[in-house]
Order: structure tokens, then sequence, then C-alpha cells
């Protein structure tokens, strides 16, 4: 039973044991699975986070390969182009362009006021961005790109293109030509600008008269201011001064009739009876009487007497009555022997004793009669009384001596005259027309006569007053209808009835405009011209500038086109013409044209300009045409009158607009006047000649076979040559200016050509490369390089095969040159010698023989991707 | 003798058993957990961190010249090095005058979000080109710098 129990309690043990060993079993078992799940977990959970970032990062690097940007530059700016491939949106953070002078240019969130970054840009879209090179020359662009979670760099790539050209079409070129671009001034010929409109209508108005005595009837006059008179003498009586109707009188007294016909005269002593007919007057008044012996004639007037001093006429005025006022023709011995006969009498209106009368006698004397026209007046110029009488008797005679005469008693003589004419009035003639005034004026101040004109001829009436004032002195003054004194006399002896006065009316007219230029730079010739039409022959002065530069009579239709004075034209911009018209009488004109048309220099006329030196003529052409122009004709042509063969070059100095050109006889200088040489020291000696301008230096290359420049100080008016280092300069010579220095071609010791540049300032020569050819159409030169359109072969090109067309370019800064073969256009024939290849803007300009090659600078010719050459 | 009882071999044995399962166990998780945290961690960072582009880098004359951005997140930098040398005179400045010029590595410079930045260093010699690492707080950018001039 123990046994059995021990036995038991073995078996008993053995499965205890058992079940913990199981136990322990499991608990490892389970331990190991806990284990293993939970690094297998731990394991998931790295996993699928190392899985998550290597996919991002994968789709991150997927998003920005799809990302494409480029890049262009057009010489002003730069086009960055993005497009967005992805799936997801991208966000352009900030740009950078690096240029190559070394500086740079960024732009982000801060700075960008015309980007407005960060820009996005959406899956499947495109944007450009264009921005300002500032005048740089960009050399990278790049992008700072953010394809969250990640910001990366994006390097644009340039867009490379082909380079452009294209042909304009010219008038053709001849072998030899030579080219020069810049600033130039085109000749160009205006009207100037005139204030006033045409036609216009002039009026002329009196301007300075003169009057001036044409004619004087008048034999002898006197006005008794001085007695005895001198020339007269008396028979009879006693004849004394005394107080007349002006100054003085002659008074006469008969007291003893011891005259002729028992009266007594005082008469002329000088004999008129050579005169057939003559017109005598006296004013007279009785003073008192009687007095003569007999006591009962009582006449005083006129006494016309014979030779012999033993006949006579009377015209004289009775004072006794019956017959008191009557006047008289009477005769002394003539119808009657020894005694008086009346002619004719006729009664004085209101006779006035003792009041001055005029009168006024006409005698003619014909083959059959002496006839008598006898007027009487008072003071006032009244007519009181007129007769007629006529001898007819034998014994008439036609009046020797001429007087007054006094019968029985005292009267007194003013104003006598005797005159061919009529001398109760004055003539004025030559007034400009109706309504003027002509007043005399006696020597005492007043007013003898006035008369308003009808015409052109004024007729006044001075019987009142007919030897005018006292016989001295005496004014005629004329006003205009305005009332305007217009012309006036001044006697300088006295007036007298029966002159004849004239007014040359000087009539005028003034017409001024000024005539400007606008922008005139200078001026080298201007013509005015003028059209118009006058009614009278006038007097035209044309002042310009004050200056007198035509004085002609002109009438009727007048035309003229005449050159200002060159001495007006220095710094003139505007022209005062003023036209002048005079005439002795009045006229109208019609200005139908007035213009003043100048050739010069204007400031809207100075353009950038290509001037084309071929065959015997200069061209200039407008190099802003070229840009989009197919073909294109010169704006101006100057005759250089010497052969453009390689051997003659053209230069101008956009400073002062003036054009130069070199040949074989030197150095000349052009204007719109003409050429003119300016130095002969500088001449060019063969082909390959070339001249530039270099501030105030003309440099002369002279051409093959020369080692030298010749440079002429335009200043100083001195020419002096600089050593090339022994370099020569060949028919293939090309050049052109950059900053103080001339860069051309020439042959080194070697042969080769080499490119060199000759600073004016330091007068020292440096050479920059050596080409890879002997032929070049020309040479440009712009910033730090050099442009050079090869014509013909090149050699030592790696990299580089065919023919046509070539530039080959000179970096300068780079120390690098590079050559491009632009084009095989056939229609583009580039000739050898000589320069004819210009830069303006993006453009490289090569003159062909019909064409104009334009090669786009922006293309692939900024960058250089063909082999390296040569460069030194 | 008979030895030890069975029960207490088998005790003795399942204790060593257990306890030797148990360190094998507690080691192998702590382990694995230091890993997996160190992992995750690394994770989160580089999902949060910040990053820099580098635009540009070339030499002018005697100078360095870096371009960079930063993105959403600004960013701190450090300090460049220049063909694995610390480069000791360098000038930072943003695009706009917004923030004051700073110096590095004796400044630490922050750039904010969505800004560019210059940084100019001066060279004792005129490399044709040099490796440039910029160093900031989200890491380093590496680029190659050529001679412009």
């Amino acid at each position: 039973m123990g046994v059995r129990l021990l036995h038991g309690l073995l078996g008993l043990g053995r499965g205890i044991s058992t079940v913990v060993g199981a136990a322990i079993l499991l608990a490892v078992m389970v331990l190991a699975a806990a284990f293993y799940i939970t690094a297998l977990d731990k394991l998931v959970t790295a996993s699928q986070q190392a899985m998550k970032r290597v996919s991002e990062a994968a789709s991150t690097t997927a998003t920005l390969s799809s990302v494409k940007a480029l890049w262009s530059f057009n010489g002003s700016h730069i086009t960055i182009y993005i497009e967005n491939q992805a799936p997801k949106t991208l966000l352009v953070v900030a740009i950078a362009v690096v240029y190559t002078d070394g500086s740079h240019s960024v732009w982000d969130k801060a700075n960008s006021t015309s980007i407005a970054l960060p820009l996005a840009v959406a899956p499947a879209t495109s944007t450009t961005i264009t921005i300002d090179a500032g005048g740089k020359t960009p050399a990278t662009a790049s992008l700072a790109v953010e394809a969250s979670p990640v910001t990366a760099v994006i390097a644009a790539k340039r867009q490379d293109q082909a380079p452009t050209t294209r042909t304009i079409t010219i008038e053709p070129v001849a072998p030899g030509a030579t080219t020069w671009l810049g600033k130039a001034a085109i000749p160009t010929t205006r009207s100037a600008t005139t204030t006033k409109n045409y036609p216009q209508q002039l009026t002329s108005t009196l301007l300075n008269s003169t009057i001036t005595r044409i004619s004087r009837s008048t034999i002898t006059y006197t006005d008794f201011e001085v007695v005895p008179v001198p020339g007269w003498t008396n028979y009879g009586g006693s004849w004394s001064i005394t107080t007349g109707f002006k100054g003085s009188a002659l008074q006469g007294t008969d007291q003893k009739d011891d005259g002729i016909g028992k009266a007594v005269e005082y008469y002329y002593n000088n004999r008129l009876d050579t005169y057939t007919s003559l017109w005598v007057s006296v004013k007279t008044r009785l003073v008192g009487g009687p007095g003569g012996a007999l006591g009962k004639e009582d006449r005083y007037g006129i006494a016309l007497i014979n030779g012999d001093l033993t006949r006579l006429y009377a015209i004289v005025i009775r004072d006794r009555k019956p017959n008191q006022g009557q006047v008289e023709v009477r005769s002394f011995n003539v119808e009657a022997r020894n005694d008086w006969s009346d002619l004719n009498t006729t009664s004085m209106t209101s006779y006035s004793r003792g009041s001055w009368y005029v009168i006024v006698v006409n005698y003619v004397n014909t083959t059959t009669a002496v006839n008598f026209y006898v007027w009487v007046y008072d003071v006032n110029g009244n007519q009181v009384a007129s007769l007629t009488a006529s001898s007819t008797h034998t014994n008439r005679f036609t009046p020797a001596y001429i007087g007054v005469i006094v019968d029985d008693l005292i009267a007194a003589f003013d104003d006598f005259i005797i005159a061919a004419a009529d001398p109760r009035y004055i003539t004025v003639s030559g007034l400009p027309g109706s309504g003027y005034t002509v007043r005399i004026i006696d020597d005492l101040g007043n007013t003898v006569s006035t008369v308003i004109s009808t015409g052109t001829t004024a007729t006044l009436n001075v019987v009142s007053d007919i030897v005018v004032g006292k016989g001295v002195d005496g004014r005629i003054e004329v006003y205009n209808p305005n009332g305007s004194l217009v012309a006036w006399y001044n006697a300088s002896d006295c007036i007298l009835g029966g002159d004849v006065y004239k007014l040359t009316a000087v009539s005028g007219a003034i017409f001024s405009d000024v005539a400007s230029f606008l922008n005139v730079v200078q001026l080298f010739n201007a013509n005015m011209s003028l059209s118009l039409t006058t009614d009278a022959v006038v007097t035209l002065r044309i002042y310009v500038n004050s200056t007198q530069i035509l004085c002609r009579n002109i009438y009727r239709s007048f035309s003229i086109s005449t050159a200002i004075l060159s001495n007006l034209l220095q710094g003139a911009k505007a022209f005062n013409v003023t036209l002048i018209f005079n005439s002795t009488s009045p006229f109208s004109v019609s200005i139908s044209w007035l213009e003043v048309r100048g050739l010069g220099y204007f400031t809207d006329k100075i353009i950038d300009a290509l001037l084309l030196g071929s065959g015997t003529a200069i061209r200039f052409y407008n190099a802003t045409e070229l840009a989009s122009a197919s073909a294109s004709r010169s704006l101006y042509n100057v005759s250089a009158y010497t052969q453009f063969n390689g051997s003659a070059a053209i230069a101008y100095n956009s400073s002062n607009y003036v054009l130069y050109m070199v040949n074989g006889s030197g150095v000349y200088s052009w204007n719109p006047l003409g050429w003119s040489l300016k130095t002969s020291s500088c001449r060019a000696v063969g082909s390959g000649a070339r001249v530039e301008v270099v501030g105030r230096f003309v440099a002369v290359l002279p051409g093959e076979p020369s080692g030298y420049a010749c440079v002429y100080d335009v200043s100083r008016g001195v020419a002096y040559n600089i050593s090339l280092a022994g370099y020569r300069l060949y028919r293939y010579t090309a050049s052109a200016v950059n900053g103080t220095a001339v860069v051309f071609t020439a042959l080194d010791n070697m042969g080769r050509v080499a490119l060199l540049s000759l600073d004016l300032s330091t007068n020292s020569t440096r050479q920059l490369a050596v080409l890879p050819m002997s032929c070049a159409t020309g040479l440009a030169v712009s910033s730090s390089r050099a442009y050079i359109v090869l014509c013909g072969v090149w050699r030592g090109v790696i990299g580089v095969e065919g023919s046509g067309a070539a530039v080959w370019i000179y970096d300068a800064k780079a120390r690098a040159s590079g050559l491009v073969l632009v084009t095989n256009n056939s229609t583009v024939q580039l000739m050898g010698c000589c320069d004819r290849v210009e830069i303006y803007k993006d453009m490289l300009i090569a003159v062909g023989t019909q064409n104009i090659l334009i090669i786009d600078r922006t293309s692939k010719l900024v960058v250089e991707k063909s082999a390296t050459i040569y460069g030194t | 003798m008979r030895g030890v009882s069975e029960y207490t071999a088998t005790l003795i044995v399942a204790i060593i058993t257990i306890a030797a399962g148990a360190a094998i166990f507690i080691y192998s998780y702590r382990l694995i957990d230091t890993y997996y945290s160190a992992l995750a961690t690394a994770a989160q960072e580089a999902e949060q961190s910040t990053s820099i582009a580098i635009l540009a880098t070339y030499i002018n004359s005697s100078k360095l010249v870096v371009i960079g951005s930063t993105g959403s997140r600004p960013a701190t930098l450090y300090a460049v090095y220049i063909n694995e040398s610390l480069a000791t005179r360098c000038n930072v400045t943003l695009t706009t005058r917004d923030a004051g010029a700073g110096q590095l590595p004796q400044q630490l410079y922050a750039v904010p979000s969505y800004r560019a930045f210059v940084i100019v260093c001066s060279l004792s010699s005129q490399p044709s080109g040099a490796k440039v690492k910029l160093v900031f707080n989200g890491g380093e950018a590496v680029a190659w710098a050529t001679r412009v001039r």
C-alpha cells in the first residue's frame, strides 16, 4: 500500500511536473508570440513612415521635374516662361537673375511690385514673367519653387533661338561703298509759320505829304507896305503911305490934276505891253475929297497907261453923285482926243464910301479891240459889280504901264497885283480826294480862305486878300476828312492870288508778319516769297529783321522770291517781315501770299540715320525704318564729288551735325552749304581707308599700305600721325568707334588679321584679338563687343563648317571670341572692302549690293556657342 | 540520495526559463522601441522641418555671392562653408531693408517665410569655383559656385 502510495505519489509528482513544464512552455510561447507581434507592429509602423517619406520625396522630385522653365532676353527685358506639368500647384517664391557684369537682381514677396510673388502656378498651366534687365545682360535666371513641403530651385534654361535675319531692299550699292550710323540731321526745307492768314488787304493812308508851289502867274505885286514902292513912279499927285487893309497902304491925292487926263497916276514903271492880256487887281477905298483942281471928277481905281504916257484906260469907282458907287471903264485920249470917254459903266451894289473894294480887271487886246472884263468885290469877297467894255478905236493900245489912278479925291490902295492869270483864286491840286479841308492863312494868322475839296483839286477864293496878308509869309494847311493836319506849306516869300500849289501826297501802308521756324537748330539759307497786287504804282520796301532786302517800284501783279541775307540766319528762328508801301497817290494792296522757307537742321529731323557712301553720293537712310521695313529709300542725298572705291570713307559728328569725308586729297567737311577742305595733311593713300569721329578728333586710317593713323584735331586745326606699332592697314580694314578709341582691323607682322584699338586719349595701340579671316564686310562695336561680319572663307574654325555670312564676335569683358554662322542667304551679296557694318539697337546691319542684311543681335548672336578661336 | 525533488527541479527550471524569457523580451522590446521612437521622431521632424533653396551662387571678383530663398516656413541661417571651411566674413541681407543685415557665423540670422536672402562672403583667394554649403536650422543646402568675372 505504501508502495502503491509511493508509486501513486510518484505518479502524481510526474504529472505535476508535466503540467508545470507544459505551463512553462506555454508561457514561453506566449512571450515569444507577444514579442513577435509587438516587434512586427513596430516594424510595420516604421515601414509606413519610411514609405511615406520616400513617397513624398519622390512626389516632390516628380513635381519639380515636371516644371519647365525657360528664359529669353531681347536686349532689354528678360522673359521667364514657367509651365507646370505636375498634378499639384506650385508656388514661385523667388526669382534671381545674375548678370554678366557680376551683379544680380532678386525678387521675392517683399520687392516684387510687378511680379506679385509668391506666384501660384496651377497644374497644367503656364505663366510668363517679364523683367526689365536694366540695361544689363543676364547670364542666368533661376526660380525658387515650393512644392509643399519642399522648397527647391529650378534653374531656368535659356531659350535657344536661331539667329534671325532679314533683308531690306535699297537702291543698288556700288563696290567700295561705306557706311556710318548714328544721330544725323537731315537737311530739310520747310516753311515758317506765319502769324497771319492770307490773302491780306491793305489800304493806304496819307502819310507825310508836302505842298509845293508849281506856278505863279504874278508879274508884279505890292502890298504898299513901303512907299515909294520900289520900281514904281508917279505921274502927278502926291503919294504917301497910310494904314491899309492889312498893314500899310498907298494913299494918293489929286490936288493939281497934274497927271494924265487931269488925274494923277502911280504905276509900275516897267513896260508890260508885251502882254496882250493881263489881270490887274487892287483893293481901294475912298479916303477923302474932293481934292482936284476942278473938283468934280472924284474917281479912283486902276490905270492902264500907254507907253508914251499919253493915253490910258481907267477902271474906276466914281464917288460923285449922282453917279456915286458907279464902276466905270473909261479911256483917255483914245476914243476922244485929249478927253475922257466912258466905255461902259455899272452901278455897285450898296456902295459905301470909305469902304474897301476890290477891283479886278482882265484886259485882252485882240486885233480889233481891247476888251475889258471887270469885277468889283467888297472886302468879304462878295461881288458888288461886274461889267465888260471894249475899246475899238484906232488909238486903242496895249497897256504898257499899269498902276492906280486918283482923280479929284484922296484914295488908298492895297493888295495890288498884275498877273497873267486870274488872281482871284489859288488852286491846290494833288489832294487825295474829296473831304480834305484846305486853308490859307496870312502872316497875321488870319484865315483868308477855306474850302473843302470835292475832288483832287481845291480852288480857294482869295479875292478879299489877293496879296495875302501883308504880302509876306503866309501858310497853306490841308486837313484830312478826319480833321487831322496832313500837309502844310509855309511860304518863304508870300502867297498870291493866281498861285497854283500841288500837294504831293505820300500815301503809305505798312504790313508786318512774323515767320517762325519751329524746332530749328540751324538755318543755312532762307527765301522770302511774296505775291501781291496793287492798284497804283507804289514803292515797296521789304525789311527782314529790320534789314532792307529789297526796294522796288511795283504796279499791279508782283511776285518775288528773294534770299534772306546770310548774316540774318545766324541763330535766327523767326523773321519779322515788314512791307512798306509808299505812293504819291492812294492805293490798295492785296497780299495773296507771303512765305519764308528755309533750308536747315531741325530737331525733329535729327534722326537715327544710316549714311551710305556709294558711287559718288552719300545717302541718308532712316535707321528706325530699318527695324521693320522691307524696303527703304534714302531720305537725302549729298553729292560727294568723289568715288567711293575703298579709298574714300565717311564719318559724322553728331554733336554739331557735320559730315566728314576723307579721300586722296584730304579731309572734307560738309553741311548744306557745301563741302570745305579741313585739312590736306590727312589723306587716304589706298583701299581700305577709313575715317572716324572721336570727340574733337577726326581719325583717318589711310588704308593700304600705310602703318599709321592720321588724326586731325578739329578744335585746334592741327593734324598729326600716330604709328600703329608695326601693324599694317590693308584693303579690308574696317573700323568703329568705342569711347575714345578707334577699333579697327589690320595685319600683324605674321600676316594675320588683328583686331586693334587705338585710344586717341593716349595715342596708344593695343591688340584685342586675332581674327580667323582675311576679308570682312565691316566692323561694328557695341558696348564691350565687336562684331565683324565676314564676307569670305574663314580659317581656323573648329566645329563650324559651311560658307556664307558669318559674324565673328569678340567680347572684351569675357576676353573670348566666337564665330556664328548667320545665313547662307543667296539674296544677300556681301561685298569685301569696305566698312559697311553698323549696329543699331538690336540689329546688326550689313549693307550688300542690293540689300541691307539685318541680323538680330538678341537671338543667337548674344550667346557664343560656337567654337572659341584665336581668343587672346 | 535520490537528488533534488522533481518539483523543485521543475520549479527551478520554470523560474529560470521565465526569467530568461522575460529578460530577453524586455531587452528586445526596449531595443525595438528605441529604434522605433527615433524613426518616428525623425519622420515627424522631417515633416515639420524648414527648407531653404539656393537660387544662385557665383564668385564675383573676390566675393562669393549666395542667393537663397525660404519656403512656407521661416528659417534660421547658421553658417556658410566654402570648400568645407567655415566662412567667417559673410554678410546676409534680405531683398528689402525691413530687416537689418547680419553677419554669419557670428550671428544667427532669421529669414521669414517666402523671402529671398543674399549672402556675400569675402574671399581671401580668387578661385574659379567653390563648393558652398549653407547650414541652417532645417539642415544644410549645398551648391557649386563658379566665377562670373
